[in-house]
């Protein structure tokens, strides 16, 4: 087998081992029943806000596939590759002819799957429960819309799962880093933080608008502007608002957000390798 | 490296960082080591000597911090030697939520088999460590016993031309034991070199070629088991009848044990043995039994680390387990 064809392989099995733990985890079961019971609860919010019940369910299911995906990623993630070096499952790993590249790229592809067939089985339940609504005459926007899912939503539910693709990438280099605990706060920070990366920049430049600026200042502006650079800047992946009300984002801004997603996640699995490759299990 | 040999190291070192200020412990200290191909290798030491130490440099989970591992002449940190290993760890703990079978198909997969030699060898390998039965029930509710079967079972569905197992007896009851020395010797039959790590003595007397003796991170001794144990006599039984007293206090009272007429006796050395069957036969004493002992494997290991035992009643199992 060559180098190439035996990366591929080594990865796919890794990866399909991931996802079957987690498909096999009852937690998960558990997550997703909520998430869905949730979603469907949305038109029982919705008829509290006269004649914006589509919207409301709208708003309701894009943040439960958000709340609940991040949850999982969170969850799943921060024990991810600490729990195979805790107990040793690793090592029969690693003996075999698997580089530590590959067996990061495997368990983050496992998981990576595992959160978005979540997302994306509930983000199918999403649409279809729309359509019933809209072809139902609850949700009186069927006029408006021609009864089809609108294509922003779409896309909003594609960046959600791109989001995954950064918060499990930053899951797996924490967990390999320190104990399922941290990871999971450390995720958890990042991804509140990324999601406030606008804000962490603007201030980093509000605290210097001043007449008299110290070192203090200077130093806090540092520290946000590298903070903001070293944290998922988030919110470009979040156009829930937008979708909501019917309004697209561009082809070259979507795919400057999906490119911005895979390279940090690059980044990150990269630094997570690097981690695991100097570490003596 | 020359050629037939499936295990070189060379000046290994391995250092552990331990503590809050990652102070250095060495846990392996300039290892020299060599396994032929086609043996079966017996890695001695007891507890914290460094066995899994140098295992798992071996299957390049750590790497040393000075010197090289090679496996058949390759870089044991290379993917490509590892494809020739087959290694189980000690205590394996393999992922619960699969059944045997699936694991096994996840290990062959991982050793680049294809999916038919899959479904065959690991039925073939379930079969021979006796798991058949249990190949659909998930890890979770595997006995000890059967994890460490498991772990015989997935180092060698790829048929590696060298099989690394860390402790394997340890925690099975007699027959699990002698199912694995079993295991063993049927591996070397068919070709592979076996290198395991043990500080159960009587297994290593009953199947190994060589053996290396490991004593805090050091290679005390390695060789034929021949020339590890003293050849020797330590010790001689005598057990005779009709021995005169004045004869018997020369044999040494305490040593003595009389039944009747009949008195047993423990002489320690080569040439007193000689003297004390000429002393009973002048005296008009008759031997019933002359068995002359040579140093065992287990005091060899107690001469060579220095270590004692603790209880002086213990058996020779029983005694390897109170070492560690």
């Amino acid at each position: 087998m060559n180098r190439c064809r035996r990366f591929l392989n080594n990865v796919v099995a890794i990866a399909a081992n991931g996802f079957r733990e987690g498909v096999r985890d009852r937690i998960l079961y558990v997550f997703f029943l909520f998430a869905l019971a949730v979603i469907a609860s949305a038109k029982l919010i919705g008829w509290v806000s006269v004649g914006e019940d589509i919207k409301v369910v709208r708003d309701i299911g894009l943040a439960s596939m958000g709340l609940f995906g991040v949850m999982i990623s969170i969850f799943v993630g921060a024990s991810l590759v600490h729990r195979e070096i805790e107990r040793h499952t690793i090592y029969t790993v690693i003996a075999r002819p698997v580089g530590r590249g590959e067996f990061i790229l495997g368990r983050y592809l496992g998981l990576l799957g595992l959160v978005c067939s979540v997302t994306a089985a509930m983000g199918l339940f999403f649409t279809v429960y729309q359509a019933v609504l809209v072809w139902s005459g609850a949700a009186g926007l069927s006029d408006v819309e021609g009864g089809a899912v609108p294509f922003p939503l779409v896309r909003a539910q594609i960046l959600i799962i791109f989001q995954f693709v950064v918060l499990v990438a930053l899951a797996v280099f924490f967990s390999s880093t320190t104990t399922p605990v941290l990871s999971a706060v450390f995720t958890f920070l990042a991804y509140v933080l990324g999601h406030m990366a606008g804000w962490i920049y603007r201030f980093s430049d509000m605290v210097l608008d001043k007449r008299s600026v110290t070192v203090f200042d200077r130093a806090v502006s540092l520290f946000l502007k590298v903070l903001y650079y070293l944290v998922p800047n988030l919110e470009t992946f979040d156009i829930k608002l937008r979708a909501v009300h019917n309004l697209d984002i561009s082809n070259f801004e979507f795919a400057c957000v999906l490119l911005y997603g895979v390279a940090y996640s690059a980044a990150v699995l990269l630094a997570a390798y690097l981690v695991l490759r100097r570490r003596q299990l | 490296m020359p050629p037939g040999q499936a295990i070189q190291t060379v000046g290994l070192r391995v250092e552990y960082k331990v503590g809050l200020f990652k102070k250095r412990r060495v846990g392996l200290e300039a290892l020299d080591l060599a396994v032929q191909e086609g043996e079966i290798f017996g890695y001695l030491g007891p507890n914290g000597a460094g066995k899994t130490t140098t295992i798992k440099c071996l299957v390049g989970v750590i790497e040393p911090a000075a010197g090289a591992a090679m496996i058949f002449g390759r870089d044991a940190r290379t993917p490509d030697a590892r494809s020739a290993v087959g290694y189980s760890p000690e205590n394996p703990y393999f992922y619960e939520y699969l059944t045997g079978t699936e694991l096994l198909d996840f290990y062959g997969r991982l050793s680049g088999l294809s999916r038919a030699e899959r479904i065959r060898r690991g039925a073939e390998a379930l079969d021979k460590v006796g798991l058949s039965r249990a190949a659909d029930v998930r890890l979770g509710l595997y006995s000890k016993g059967m994890r460490q079967r498991l772990g015989l079972a997935q180092a060698v569905i790829h048929r590696p031309r060298l099989v690394i197992l860390d402790e394997p007896m340890s925690g099975l009851d007699p027959v699990g034991r002698s199912d694995v020395r079993e295991f063993i010797r049927d591996l070397r039959r068919s070709g592979s070199t076996i290198f395991f790590s043990t500080h159960i003595l009587s297994d290593v007397e009953a199947i190994c070629d060589h053996v290396g003796v490991l004593h805090e991170g050091r290679l005390i001794a390695r060789g034929e088991l021949s020339s590890i144990v003293s050849p020797e006599i330590v010790r001689t039984t005598v057990v005779a009848a009709d021995v005169p007293d004045d004869a018997l206090a020369w044999l040494g009272g305490e040593a003595v044990h009389r039944d009747g007429v009949q008195v047993t006796f423990h002489i320690e050395g080569e040439a007193d043995a000689a003297q004390a069957f000429k002393t009973v036969s002048d005296a008009g004493g008759r031997i019933l039994s002359f068995v002359a002992q040579k140093e065992d494997l287990e005091s060899a290991f107690m001469r060579l680390t220095g270590l004692k035992p603790s209880g002086a009643s213990s058996s020779p199992v029983h005694m390897a387990e109170e070492i560690s």
